[in-house]
């Protein structure tokens, strides 16, 4: 008798293991991120767009013009680490500083890595006339395809800059004008690796920052550092 | 074994109810040498519908330990939920996120035990009743 209740209870114990993986599974599959990486750098993106909602933008600068301190980074958009900044990094940063507008930061795109490099950056700036300069970018690393495989075709950025939000994509002598600055700030700067970083009060001088790895931890404390003044 | 899975229980709650706070707080939880717990919190396998998992956490462990006073079969099924929820965020750990947290780790431990543990009891609980009765 007894253990005919037990292997009763035995299977009513496996049904309900068996529910509750379902359930789980169900839930997870409704709820999950992903949806959003799989394939993950083909994503629509639309996540990354939205979580720049609400955040002021103009030209190269993400955030309040106001805000007491601002970060440079000089990126290459083929560039698999600015992208690892980009995804691992930068939500955090993000979050903490810029929509509370603390942090502004400033992009400066450079080229060296070749030719799609190039046009995203020009695309990019041309973007930034638009202040939707940090969707596209965003956009443009969510998507990095293999180094100078020519992924950054007409297509690609067309694709790319609707996805954007861009009326149009005018990458034109002004666009060139401004990548070509970017290049001598970074020569001037002696930035010779993407990403590179550079922090300080608004208005004064920035430093060079080198995190020693690509994580929020690496780049809040040095933050927090420079809004205490 | 009702004592041990309700000790388990308040183990995971504290866990959770840390994570939490560290989630709302915006700043690092403590992590050990081998883990990332900055990655782990602050990617996007965090937060469930907009719910940080450590949230969920806290819920599901208080519903564990209400449940002691319910249907041993209860407690069973929760448990197993946890432990197939804790799955899940230690699969996310190890293959999507590429880091792992010692505090996810010890909580999704202490799920393990919890449901073996709820198990065992649901198992023995009628013949006690009976003999007690």
């Amino acid at each position: 008798m007894r253990s005919v209740q037990r292997s009763s209870m035995l299977i009513r114990l496996g049904l309900l293991a068996g529910l509750a993986v379902i359930a789980v599974l169900v839930a997870v599959v409704i709820a999950s991120p992903a949806k959003n990486d799989s394939p993950p750098k083909g994503g629509s993106g639309a996540a990354t767009v939205s979580a720049l909602k609400g955040i002021p933008q103009s030209g190269v600068t993400l955030g309040s013009p106001d805000a007491p301190v601002t970060m440079v980074e000089f990126a290459d958009l083929q560039c698999p680490f600015c992208a690892e900044y980009s995804q691992n990094v930068l939500p955090t940063l993000i979050d903490r500083y810029v929509r509370t507008g603390k942090v502004q930061l400033q992009l400066r795109l450079l080229r060296f890595i070749g030719p799609d490099s190039d046009r995203l950056a020009r695309v990019a700036v041309a973007a930034a006339a638009q202040d939707r300069m940090w969707q596209f970018v965003e956009l443009a690393y969510l998507r990095q395809g293999a180094e100078n495989s020519g992924y950054a075709n007409d297509a690609f950025i067309n694709r790319l800059a609707a996805d954007a939000g861009l009326d149009k994509t005018d990458a034109g002598a002004a666009a060139e004008r401004e990548v070509r600055q970017a290049e001598q700030a970074a020569r001037t700067l002696g930035v010779d690796s993407t990403p590179s970083f550079l922090i300080g009060r608004t208005g004064g001088p920035l430093q060079r920052f080198q995190p020693s790895d690509l994580t929020p931890g690496a780049f809040v404390p040095r933050i927090d550092k420079e809004l205490r003044g | 074994m009702t004592r041990a899975i309700a000790g388990l229980a308040l183990l995971g709650l504290a866990i959770s109810a840390y994570l939490t706070w560290v989630h709302y707080a915006g700043i690092e939880p403590v992590c050990s040498g081998i883990s990332d717990c900055e990655r782990v919190q602050s990617s996007d396998y965090a937060e469930l519908l907009g719910v940080p998992v450590a949230l969920i956490g806290v819920v599901g462990y208080a519903t564990i330990l209400a449940s002691l006073r319910a249907r041993v079969e209860m407690t069973a099924l929760l448990s197993y939920l946890a432990v197939a929820f804790s799955g899940y965020l230690t699969w996310a750990e190890l293959f999507r996120i590429d880091a792992i947290c010692q505090w996810c780790v010890a909580s999704a431990l202490a799920t393990f035990v919890i449901a073996v543990l709820a198990t065992l009891r649901a198992l023995g609980a009628p013949l006690h009743q009976r003999a007690l009765s």
